[in-house]
């Protein structure tokens, strides 16, 4: 199978992660944290770092790229996850399937890990994917980001 | 935080475009967004004031 399939359910699946993101940030209306933005950055900049693979070619270097930005989406999931262990569950609290969002994160970042060392273990060069289908990935993380960034300048503005 | 995404944001469009001659820039977005991230994580989230969480 080519190389650049799992590229492309990896930046699918990280893609749907962050979607889903939103989508329970709108519907259910659960305000996001500094730690909830930080872990969204993380995940679309390990969704960039395989999306270079398709445009320029396999490189380890951008496998380094996603897995240092899938390290620091695991230490700010990891860190959200900790603050709010010993807190008292309410009544408003979101959970998907038992867990909270923020461990699906972790859980979304522990399998990127596994799956970028898996894909550095049988390393291997491919050629770029087409340009139809280079536009289209570039597409749907380009929506994404601007959803994203809506979603900071109406609960944040421009601070930090 | 918006400067984060809007980083990203670039080096998206810029790696969209495919041209080789602009990969060193699409490198320093993506470090710079990076960078900032590390940064602001150690910012909120290590520091002692937790409170802002």
């Amino acid at each position: 199978m080519n190389r650049n399939v799992f590229h492309l359910l990896g930046i699918f699946f990280l893609c749907l992660a962050v979607g889903c993101g939103l989508f329970i940030e709108f519907f259910y209306l659960q305000k996001p944290c500094s730690l909830c933005f930080l872990q969204r950055a993380s995940m679309l900049m390990v969704a960039l770092g395989l999306y270079w693979n398709l445009v320029y070619g396999t490189y380890a270097r951008y496998y380094a790229f996603s897995f240092l930005s899938a390290l620091l989406g695991l230490s700010c999931s990891l860190r959200h996850m900790g603050l709010n262990v010993c807190k008292p569950i309410g009544v408003d609290t979101f959970f998907f399937c038992s867990y909270r969002i923020y461990t699906w994160s972790f859980l979304v970042f522990f399998a990127s890990l596994v799956c970028l060392s898996c894909l550095l273990f049988f390393y291997k060069q491919t050629a770029p994917i087409s340009r139809k289908w280079q536009h289209i990935v570039g597409g749907v993380l380009g929506v994404l980001l601007v959803f994203c960034i809506t979603s900071i300048l109406y609960h944040r503005g421009f601070s930090f | 935080m918006v400067f984060i995404y809007l980083l990203i944001l670039g080096a998206v469009f810029f790696s969209w475009k495919g041209k080789k001659k602009v990969s060193k820039l699409v490198w320093l977005l993506a470090f710079a967004a990076g960078f900032l991230t590390w940064g602001l994580f150690i910012y909120h989230g290590l520091s002692p004031l937790e409170i802002k969480i």
